[in-house]
C-alpha cells in the first residue's frame, strides 16, 4: 500500500488541472501550469520503467478505488491518454519535418525541377510522401506538362480542373483521355471502329448489376466541359499552352472543342484521336484561334465517313496558319482538289500523312514536286488510301525519277487492298507493270520507299526483313532532316507498328472484316 | 650556348599545362587542369573576374555543397565532356554509366553541380532522380530517400484523391470532406461540447452501415425509396466500377477497357429510354464532387479540430482496412462472372482484332 501512495495524488492533480481552463494572467494559474509541467515531467520519467510494470500499476490503481467512481476515473484516464497521444504525434511529426528539411540535400528549386520531370501520377505520389515534398509539389512548374491519359477512365473533370488550376499560367502541355494502348492508337485502324461494333453486340446482355456499376463509373468520365478550365481565370491557363493531345473523349463535341481551342492562342501541337468532332469544324477552330500551330494530327473516330471538309476551310487554314510543318489527316474523306490546296499552300510543310483516307486518287500530286509548295516535302504517307490510283502513283514515281520532290526521304504507298485501277476503283491492282518502283529505288538510294501489297505475289513485294532494315534506318535519316525530331520519331513508330500488323495474315483478315462492316463502299466491293 | 639552353627550357616550361587551384569547404586544396576546371561556369567566372586560382595560396573557394568526393566526380564528368572529339553516342554512354550511384550521392551531386552552374550535369542528374521517383508509392519514396513520415493522414490522402483508383482512399477522402463540413457548421452554431461527441460516433457507424448495406444491395434488393438506400447503392456501384478498373490494370489488356468504355455509354443510352429514374442519378453523383472541391478551399479549422478529425477518420480507416479483403473477395466474384464473356487470351493487338472479329461474327450468326 505504501508503494501506491505517491502515484495517487499526482494523477488526481493532473486530471483536475487539465479539466480547468487557466487564464494566463492569474499568478495562481501560473503556479498551477508550472506544477502541471513538473508532474508531467515526473510522469514521463516513468516510461523508463518497464511498460508492463506501468500497466499493472495503473490497473491496480483503478481497481483499488470505490466502484461508484470507477467509470468516471476511467473516462478521465482515456481522455488524458488521448490528449497525450495527440501531443506526442504532433511533436513526432514536427521532429520528422525538421529532420527532412535538414537531411534532404537538394534546395527547393532543384527539387521542383526534378518534380517537373515526373509524370502527373508520380507527382501526386511524391506529394504524399512528406511535408517538404508536398510543398515543392505545389509549385506551378511541376504541373507545366500534364499527362492525364489512362488505359481506363479514371480521371474526371474535377481532376483536370485541379491540375490546370495548379499549373496556372505555367501550363505548357496537356494530354487527356483514354488511350487503350500505344500500338492501337497509332495504328492504321482507329480503335473505336472495333469497340463500337462490339458494344452494339453486347447491349442485349445489359443487366441490373451493370447499371449499378455504370453509375459508379459516372464520376470517372470526362464530359464536354472537361477543358473549360483552360479559359477560366481570364484565360491565363490556356494562354501559353503549346501542346494539346486528346484521345477518345467521347462526350466532347464540336462546340466544346472549339471553345477549348479558342483559349489556346499559342498552340503548336494539336493531336486528336477518336473524338466525335467534325474535320471542318475543327479546322475552322484551329484556323480562327491557333495561328502559330506547327503540327496537326487528326484521326477520325469513324473511318471514311467524315466528308465535312470544304475548300473554303482549306484556304482559311492555309492563310491563317502559315507555320504548319506536319499535317496528318487520317480516316477522312479528302478530295484531291482540297488536299492540293493544303499541300500546295503551306510554305513550310515537311510531313504529310493521309493514311486511311477516302476519295484521294493521287491526282493532287501532279505537278506538285516542281513548285515551291510541295517540293519541301520530306515524308509522304498515303498508306491504305482506298481510292488511291495506280496510275497516279506511277505518275508520282515518274516525277521523282525526273528530279522532283528533291527533299523526300520517306514515301509510303502501301495498301492492304492494293491500288485502285484507272477505270473502277473497286478493281484492285496488286501487280503493277507501270510503276517504276525499281528505278526509283536505284535513282534515289537515300529515300525509303514503302510499297507493300500483301495480297499479291508479284515481284514488287518487299520482304518483311527489308522493311525492318528500312525502318531501322528511318529514324536517323529523319532526325538529321527535321528540327523537331520527336514528332517524326513518334510517327515512324506508327508506320513500324502498321508494318507489324500488315505482315500478319490473321491481322489482315480481321481488318478486312472490320472494313467490310464499317464502310458502304466496301459493301459495294463485296458484291 | 647556356643562354639558348635556358631559353629553350623556359619556353618548354611555359608551354606546359597550366593548372587551377581549387579549395573545398573542408580546407583541402587540389590542382586541376585549367581546361577541365574552366568547364564549370562558376569557376570560369571566378578566374576571369578575380584572377584567383593561379597558385596554392590563391586557390578558388568552392561552395559549401561541393565536398572533395563530389568534386572528384564532377571533374571526371568535365574531363570527359570538355574534349571536343566525342560523338553523341559516346557521350550518352558515358552519362548512363556516370549516373549509376546510390541515391544520396546522386542528390549531393545534383546540388553541387547546381552550385557550380554546370547545367548539363544538373539536367542529367535531375532526370535520373525523376526516374528513381517515378512509379513508386509514397511509402517507397520515403524508404528510398530515408524521409520519415511527417504528414497527417488527411494530408497524405489529399494528393492521391486526384489520381488513384483505390476505392478506400476515395471513400476516406469523402469522409474527410463530410466531417470538415460538419465541423464547420458546428463551429458556427457553437454547440456545447457534450453534444458533439454522440454525433461523431453515430456518423462513423452510419458510414459503416452504408458499406454493410451495400452487400445487401448486391444480393438483389431492388427497392430504393429513400436517400439512405440511394447512397448505399451509389457506394456499391462505385466499388464495382473500381474493381473493374483494378482488373483492367492487372491484366494490362487494353481492348476490354475501351470496350467497357463504349459499352457502358451505349448501355446508358439504351437504359435511358427505358428508365426515367436514371436521369436522377447523375444529379445525386454530382454532390460528392462538390464536397471534394469544397474540401480544397477549407482551411480555417484550428489545429485541435484538425487532429480530432484525423483521429476519428484514422479509426474508421482501421476498421475499413480490416473488413476490406473480405469485401473485395465478394466483389471480385461478381466481377469475374461478368468479365468472362469478353475475355480474350492472346498476345498482340492484331490477334485481339482477329479474336474479336471471330467472336462477334459467331455471336451475330448465333442470334
Amino acid at each position: 500500500m505504501d508503494s501506491h501512495s505517491p502515484v495517487i495524488p499526482s494523477t488526481t492533480s493532473l486530471s483536475m488541472a487539465a479539466k480547468r481552463p487557466c487564464p494566463s494572467q492569474n499568478p495562481r494559474a501560473e503556479n498551477n501550469l508550472g506544477e502541471v509541467e513538473r508532474r508531467l515531467e515526473a510522469f514521463l520519467s516513468l516510461s523508463h520503467v518497464a511498460s508492463l510494470s506501468l500497466d499493472l500499476s495503473f490497473e491496480r490503481l483503478l481497481q483499488s478505488l470505490p466502484s461508484d467512481s470507477d467509470s468516471d476515473l476511467i473516462d478521465r484516464a482515456l481522455k488524458m491518454a488521448s490528449l497525450l497521444l495527440d501531443a506526442a504525434k504532433h511533436s513526432s511529426r514536427k521532429r520528422a519535418s525538421n529532420h527532412n528539411s535538414l537531411s534532404w540535400p537538394l534546395p527547393p528549386d532543384l527539387t521542383i525541377k526534378v518534380f517537373s520531370m515526373l509524370d502527373t501520377q508520380s507527382l501526386c505520389y511524391a506529394s504524399a510522401t512528406c511535408l517538404l515534398f508536398s510543398k515543392c509539389a505545389k509549385d506551378p512548374m511541376c504541373y507545366a506538362n500534364l499527362d492525364l491519359t489512362t488505359l481506363v477512365p479514371k480521371v474526371n473533370n474535377a481532376v483536370v480542373a485541379t491540375m490546370i488550376q495548379r499549373a496556372g499560367k505555367g501550363l505548357r502541355s496537356l494530354k487527356l483521355g483514354v488511350v487503350p494502348s500505344a500500338a492501337t492508337s497509332l495504328g492504321s485502324c482507329p480503335p473505336f471502329v472495333c469497340t463500337i461494333r462490339n458494344a452494339i453486340v453486347e447491349v442485349p446482355n445489359f443487366s441490373w448489376n451493370d447499371k449499378r456499376s455504370r453509375q459508379g463509373r459516372e464520376s470517372s468520365i470526362l464530359t464536354r466541359c472537361c477543358l473549360s478550365p483552360l479559359s477560366g481565370d481570364g484565360g491565363a491557363p490556356g494562354a501559353l499552352l503549346r501542346k494539346l493531345h486528346l484521345y477518345n473523349i467521347e462526350r466532347m463535341d464540336n462546340a466544346s472543342l472549339g471553345a477549348a481551342l479558342s483559349a489556346c492562342p499559342s498552340l503548336l501541337d494539336l493531336e486528336i484521336v477518336g473524338l466525335h468532332v467534325e474535320l471542318r469544324q475543327t479546322l475552322m477552330s484551329v484556323s480562327a484561334n491557333c495561328h502559330l500551330i506547327e503540327r496537326l494530327f487528326f484521326e477520325s473516330s469513324k473511318t471514311g465517313r467524315d466528308d465535312s471538309l470544304k475548300a473554303q476551310t482549306c484556304f482559311e487554314l492555309v492563310n491563317n496558319c502559315p507555320h504548319l510543318t506536319s499535317l496528318s489527316l487520317r480516316g477522312f474523306k479528302l478530295h484531291d482538289c482540297k488536299v492540293r490546296v493544303l499541300v500546295k499552300g503551306f510554305r513550310k510543310l515537311k510531313y504529310v500523312d493521309f493514311s486511311t483516307s477516302y476519295s484521294i486518287t493521287g491526282n493532287f500530286l501532279r505537278n506538285l514536286g516542281s513548285c515551291n509548295g510541295g517540293n519541301l516535302l520530306e515524308v509522304l504517307i498515303l498508306r491504305d488510301c482506298m481510292h488511291l490510283k495506280e496510275m497516279e502513283v506511277a505518275r508520282l514515281l515518274t516525277a521523282i525519277l525526273a528530279g522532283d520532290f528533291k527533299l523526300l526521304v520517306h514515301l509510303d504507298i502501301s495498301n492492304r487492298e492494293g491500288l485502285a485501277s484507272e477505270a473502277d476503283w473497286y478493281h484492285r491492282c496488286y501487280n503493277s507493270s507501270i510503276m517504276p518502283t525499281k528505278q526509283v529505288l536505284e535513282a534515289r538510294p537515300d529515300m525509303c520507299l514503302v510499297a507493300e501489297y500483301p495480297s499479291a505475289e508479284g515481284s514488287y513485294i518487299e520482304t518483311f526483313d527489308a522493311d525492318m532494315n528500312s525502318e531501322i534506318s528511318l529514324p536517323s535519316q529523319l532526325s538529321s532532316h527535321t528540327s523537331d525530331g520527336s514528332i517524326f520519331m513518334s510517327t515512324s513508330e506508327s508506320s513500324y507498328n502498321s508494318d507489324q500488323g500488315s505482315g500478319n495474315e490473321d491481322g489482315q483478315d480481321a481488318n478486312y472484316v472490320i472494313y467490310e462492316e464499317s464502310s458502304d463502299e466496301i459493301d459495294f466491293l463485296s458484291l | 650556348m647556356p643562354f639558348s639552353i635556358f631559353f629553350f627550357f623556359f619556353f618548354f616550361f611555359f608551354k606546359m599545362k597550366s593548372y587551377i587551384w581549387l579549395q573545398t569547404v573542408d580546407g583541402s586544396i587540389q590542382q586541376v587542369e585549367e581546361e577541365v576546371a574552366m568547364f564549370c561556369p562558376m569557376i570560369c567566372q571566378e578566374v576571369l573576374q578575380t584572377g584567383m586560382g593561379s597558385s596554392k595560396n590563391y586557390a578558388i573557394s568552392l561552395p559549401q555543397r561541393v565536398n572533395p568526393a563530389i568534386l572528384g566526380l564532377i571533374l571526371d564528368y568535365c574531363r570527359f565532356h570538355q574534349v571536343p572529339g566525342h560523338s553523341n553516342k559516346e557521350r550518352k554512354t558515358f552519362d548512363e554509366k556516370f549516373i549509376r550511384m546510390d541515391t544520396k550521392k546522386l542528390c549531393e551531386l545534383t546540388s553541387a553541380a547546381d552550385s557550380l552552374q554546370l547545367k548539363p550535369l544538373v539536367d542529367l542528374t535531375s532526370r535520373a532522380l525523376a526516374r528513381i521517383i517515378e512509379g513508386k508509392t509514397p511509402e517507397e519514396i520515403r524508404e528510398t530517400f530515408h524521409l520519415p513520415d511527417d504528414l497527417t493522414e488527411e494530408e497524405k490522402l489529399e494528393p492521391l484523391r486526384n489520381i488513384t483508383d483505390d476505392p478506400r482512399i476515395r471513400l476516406l477522402n469523402r469522409l474527410y470532406a463530410r466531417k470538415r463540413k460538419e465541423l464547420k457548421e458546428r463551429k458556427k452554431l457553437k454547440d456545447v461540447e457534450v453534444e458533439e461527441e454522440p454525433k461523431d460516433e453515430r456518423s462513423v457507424e452510419d458510414l459503416l452501415s452504408f458499406i454493410n448495406g451495400a452487400d445487401g444491395d448486391m444480393k438483389g434488393t431492388r427497392t430504393n425509396k429513400n436517400k439512405k438506400k440511394n447512397r448505399r447503392r451509389k457506394d456499391h456501384a462505385k466499388d464495382l466500377s473500381s474493381k473493374n478498373e483494378n482488373e483492367n490494370d492487372k491484366d494490362l489488356n487494353p481492348l476490354p477497357s475501351a470496350y467497357h468504355n463504349v459499352y457502358f455509354d451505349n448501355a446508358l443510352e439504351a437504359s435511358a429510354s427505358k428508365h426515367s429514374r436514371m436521369q436522377n442519378l447523375p444529379a445525386i453523383s454530382f454532390s460528392p464532387k462538390f464536397e471534394f472541391i469544397d474540401g480544397d478551399v477549407d482551411d480555417d479549422l484550428d489545429p485541435a479540430m484538425k487532429e480530432e478529425l484525423d483521429r476519428e477518420v484514422e479509426d474508421f480507416a482501421r476498421r475499413l482496412n480490416s473488413d476490406w479483403p473480405e469485401r473485395m473477395q465478394i466483389l471480385s466474384l461478381g466481377q469475374d462472372r461478368r468479365l468472362v464473356p469478353i475475355s480474350i487470351n492472346s498476345n498482340g493487338s492484331t490477334h485481339l482484332y482477329t479474336a474479336l472479329a471471330g467472336n462477334s461474327i459467331s455471336k451475330v450468326s448465333g442470334s
